[in-house]
């Protein structure tokens, strides 16, 4: 139901054609490629190095700048059919592009290396000796440098040993100092603070001046490299730009040999031919037939994918125009197996109606269709989409409850041109038809998914599920007869739980689900094993028979959510009114705009997971597995990477 | 320990969630240099800040280290203070481990007489933190003079009647034993005056799971390198047992080779969680195995605690198996060994 037929097919050709028909594959968009195992010695797996990697990879290290972004520009690259051609043009430009890189890399380190400079005079700047006279000394050796803060108090290990550290700056990371040390004792010295992580500032040797007029030198030397830096790399861009469209072509190619490569691993060789299996959508299987038999040596076999018991098949919902985007939800859940129901439908408009009326504003809702409309087409976001869908359900509903941004009476005079003398419900004069309309929702709602769980079952063969189960037909009877009691009993008519009654619609079918597993073998003309001795068996059905009918109350109550979200927003919205009115008449319509915007935001995002809960924990536990796997046509990934 | 530290623990797990995770670390074995793992800790991780102010392309191997350990204890630090949980003795577990661990280094370096080695390995944030004068340590030229640094610390007394052969050699194996032992004694009895019981029993299991991988690699090492019998393994285990009982301990330790050790070990409860091992594994594998163990049942008393100091001691164990697998990663690439070296020698945490 709703979900796409699907055609099993296995394909058997020459070795030689192995590439062209998986390009054949790729090309179709339909073809879901199963992983096949050696099950045989005679049948093993394509192996074998990609041909393509090294030149993918060469493409994907060229140095393009950090702007450019490799774009999808389509597999054909007429010019350069072959990988060899699109191999000597690659290796070309990336030559030119490496050379020019290495300029400008080189222009960054070279001004890099001054800024350390600079950032190192301007730590000597507290030092007032003269550091002519320190670089002439003959018999004690200076070293300019930075020491860790933490390795200084290990200084004092080495108080006895001949040299001396001078600081002249903190920054609270490092110590920035000289250290002296006689000529002859300099190399243990050295070896000393290097364990100790000191680094070594290497002043330039034509440092003759004050360290303030050398950081005004290397400014000016600063200046002039980032102008030419700045030059090479526009030279740099024009070449990228020259030769974009080209490099996006060689990358398309080169990505998409590499892709459909790589799904030779899918295949098994036999001798000199190739075996490969998978499934294509039943609608689009004469199409693919079509394109396979442009590639001569290659045969198809098909079959309806349900008689192929051994895998499973892969599932592609079906779903219209409408419930498309919901079906978000559903792969959230898991999607449902193939042969199995496909709840998008379902799920689409009771999650539609329930936003509606848990959320009722004409202008809140009619902003929110917006802000998703724009969502959807800007970025293209599927929660966007079921904003647009929920949006209009909440503005139908807000005409219901009279609502349009929280003002309660601005649509009182199209109520009177209608013919109604007011709102047609007064949400806070209407407590009780407001909880009891949303319990009678939501026993509509379980209802539907125990008949969807009896359908799903009868097809699946399930009879233990099917007709003895909790959301089975006994379930059913049960759940039934104690809401129509109940219901009866709260208009004020005669009792129905007389003793007939109790023991034919509540008593027996609870009996029958006590006894489901036995019964349901016996059905199914199976053998029943009681696991665990007949004490187990009593106590675990019973209290499962037990948690069956607590399940009946607590799940039908979980539906006064419904309610409570109508009074909850129809309260918060009068809390914003209150606000507005007792401020000023400047503010207060930036007061109502705020209160607006945090209830839209707040409630609306409650509401939407609250209804998404009542749909997975209400209705899809009743039926839904949710195990199937997802139907995924091979394809080519053109993104910059290598898998 | 009251409802009020609850903050603590919320702090903890939201520091714990900003780990490294796996995709970092296959990020990190693909770096080429050890500058370029400095680099990514920098831009990507919560070390951003500890190496905000250095200079990731010439950083020195043994400075990284050194901060990344640093950033270890100062955490542990900020944590303690966030709700002033350094006034309770336990919460100074970290501490007292690290002047244990910086004790023992300084004897072993001083049976080699390398002095000048110590002070380079050791620790300088402990300076200012310990309780004894370190740069004396460091100058301590044989076992008298260490003891007279610590005369003043309960360690003393632990030490004392430690005995240097006639070479002047700290029997260190013995010193180990007596080192570790008080500090699994300590926490054991500082747990069980200052916590609830339920809180007691999670520590105490955790503190007795340390003592029974310690006691099994020691003895793994041992009867591997050393074909060491089981007697010898008895006397230099440490007293204590978590599942493992002292006669499952004992089975194990009877084993007459390596391999029969594994497979004895294997029958054991901790045998069982950790899956088929290869009788021949290597001795660094089965060390990561026993790490990956100890490190999902301090994740699961993590992830299920409400508790400051069972939240504090479990994290900062999965913080310090971090800081080793960074350390890792960096010794490798500084040796040139593969990337799926590296990913056999890292524990996810």
């Amino acid at each position: 139901m709703s979900i796409e037929k699907m055609e099993y097919l296995n394909m058997v050709g020459l070795m030689s054609d192995l590439d062209r028909t998986l390009e054949k594959c790729v090309q179709s968009g339909c073809f879901h490629i199963n992983e096949e195992k050696d099950s045989q010695e005679t049948m093993t797996h394509v192996d074998g190095e990609n041909p393509y990697k090294e030149l993918l990879k060469k493409i994907l290290s060229m140095d393009m700048g950090r702007d450019f972004s490799f774009r999808e520009v389509g597999h054909e690259c007429p010019e350069y059919p072959d990988a060899e051609d699109i191999e000597k043009e690659v290796s070309e430009l990336a030559e030119k592009l490496r050379l020019s890189s290495e300029e400008i890399h080189g222009l960054e380190s070279a001004i890099s290396e001054r800024e350390r400079a600079a950032t190192q005079l301007s730590h000597l700047k507290g030092m007032t000796s003269d550091m002519q006279k320190l670089f002439t000394c003959s018999h004690i050796m200076p070293r300019f440098g930075r020491l860790p803060a933490e390795s200084f108090p290990k200084l004092s290990y080495y108080e006895d040993k001949p040299f001396i550290f001078v600081p002249y700056d903190d920054d609270g990371i490092y110590k920035w100092g000289i250290y002296f040390a006689p000529l002859e004792n300099i190399g243990e010295a050295d070896k000393i603070f290097k364990s100790l992580y000191f680094e070594r500032i290497w002043l330039p040797d034509f440092l003759t001046d004050t360290p303030e007029a050398e950081s005004e030198k290397l400014k000016k030397q600063i200046e002039s490299l980032s102008e030419k830096l700045e030059e090479k790399t526009k030279i740099h861009k024009k070449l990228v730009e020259e030769n974009e469209e080209k490099i996006n072509s060689f990358f398309c190619r080169v990505k998409y040999l590499y892709d459909v490569y790589e799904l030779r691993r899918y295949a098994l060789r036999y001798k000199e031919n190739f075996y490969l299996s998978g499934y294509v959508p039943k609608k689009q299987y004469d199409e693919f037939e079509k394109l396979i038999n442009q590639v001569p040596s290659v045969s198809v076999v098909s079959k309806p994918a349900e008689n192929d018991g051994e895998r499973k098949v892969p599932v592609k919902l079906k779903t219209n125009r409408f419930a498309k985007p919901f079906s978000m939800f559903v792969e959230m859940y898991g999607l449902p197996s193939y042969g199995g129901f496909n709840p998008t439908n379902l799920v689409a408009w009771t999650y539609t109606i329930l936003f509606g009326i848990m959320f009722g504003d004409v202008g809140q809702g009619l902003l929110i269709s917006l802000i998703g409309l724009f969502l959807y087409k800007k970025k293209g976001n599927m929660l966007g989409a079921i904003l647009q869908r929920v949006g209009i359900s909440s503005a139908l509903f807000g005409f219901v409850y009279g609502s349009v941004f929280g003002f309660e009476h601005l649509l009182d005079p199209l109520y009177h041109k209608i013919g109604l003398k007011h709102k047609p419900l007064e949400i806070m004069d209407s407590t009780m038809t407001i909880l009891l309309g949303a319990i009678c929702i939501g026993v509509a709602i379980i209802i539907i998914s125990i008949l969807i769980n009896i359908y799903v079952s009868f097809k699946k063969k399930d009879f233990t599920q099917a007709v003895f189960g909790n959301n089975g037909i006994a379930g059913l009877v049960v759940f039934g007869s104690l809401l129509a009691g109940v219901a009866v009993m709260m208009t004020g008519g005669k009792s129905l739980f007389t003793m007939p009654y109790v023991i034919g619609l509540i008593v027996v079918p609870l009996l029958l689900m006590f006894f489901r597993e036995p019964l349901g073998c016996l059905l199914s003309r199976k053998k029943f094993h009681m696991e665990g001795g007949i004490g187990d068996f009593i106590a675990s059905n019973f209290f499962e028979v037990f948690e069956f009918i607590l399940g009946y109350a607590t799940n039908t109550l979980s539906f006064v959510r419904i309610g409570g979200f109508i009074f909850s927003h129809a309260g918060m919205m009068s809390v914003v009114m209150l606000l507005s009115e007792s401020v000023s008449a400047g503010v207060s319509p930036v007061v109502i705009v705020i209160g607006n915007l945090f209830v839209m935001g707040m409630e609306g995002l409650i509401v939407g997971i609250q209804v998404l809960r009542l749909e997975f924990y209400e209705v899809f536990s009743r039926f839904y597995d949710g195990d199937g796997i997802a139907f995924e046509p091979v394809k080519v990934n053109y993104q910059p990477n290598i898998d | 320990m009251n409802g009020s530290m609850n903050a603590t623990v919320a702090k903890i797990k939201a520091v714990y969630g900003k780990r490294l995770s796996e995709k970092d670390y296959n990020e990190l074995y693909s770096k080429k240099k050890v500058t370029d793992v400095a680099e990514y800790l920098k831009k990507n991780t919560r070390y951003s800040n500890v190496l905000a102010n250095v200079d990731t392309n010439s950083v020195h191997r043994g400075y990284l280290e050194s901060l990344l350990n640093k950033s270890y204890f100062d955490e542990y630090e900020r944590l303690c203070k966030f709700q002033q949980l350094s006034d309770q003795p336990f919460f100074n577990f970290l501490l007292v481990r690290s002047e244990l661990q910086e004790l023992l280094k300084a004897m072993l370096y001083l049976n080699n007489e390398r002095n000048d080695a110590y002070i380079q390995s050791m620790h300088a944030f402990m300076i200012e933190k310990a309780s004894f004068d370190m740069i004396a340590l460091a100058k301590a030229k044989d076992f008298r003079e260490l003891l007279s640094v610590i005369r003043h610390t309960p360690y003393y007394h632990v030490l004392r009647n430690i005995q240097p052969d006639k070479n002047g050699n700290i029997p260190y194996t013995q010193c180990e034993i007596l080192i570790r032992t008080f500090y699994l004694e300590w926490m054991l009895e500082t747990v069980r005056r200052n916590f609830d019981k339920k809180t007691t029993d999670v520590l105490s299991e955790q503190i007795n799971v340390q003592a029974d991988i310690i006691n099994i690699v020691n003895a793994y090492r041992m009867k591997k390198y050393f074909m060491a019998d089981a007697r010898y393994l008895k006397e230099y285990s440490l007293p204590f047992h978590g599942r493992l009982s002292k006669e499952r301990q004992d089975e194990v330790f009877e084993a007459d080779s390596p391999a029969d050790f594994i497979r004895r070990f294997s029958k054991t409860i901790y045998g069982r969680f950790m899956g088929t091992l290869d009788e021949n594994i290597e001795g660094g594998q089965f060390e990561k195995e026993l790490e990956k163990l100890r490190c999902s049942i301090t994740k699961r008393a993590l992830q299920f605690s409400d508790n400051a100091a069972v939240s504090l001691y479990s994290y900062m164990y999965l913080s310090e198996v971090e800081l080793k697998n960074i350390i890792t990663i960096i010794e490798s690439i500084r040796y040139g060994r593969s990337a799926s070296f590296m990913k056999s020698q890292v524990v996810i945490t």
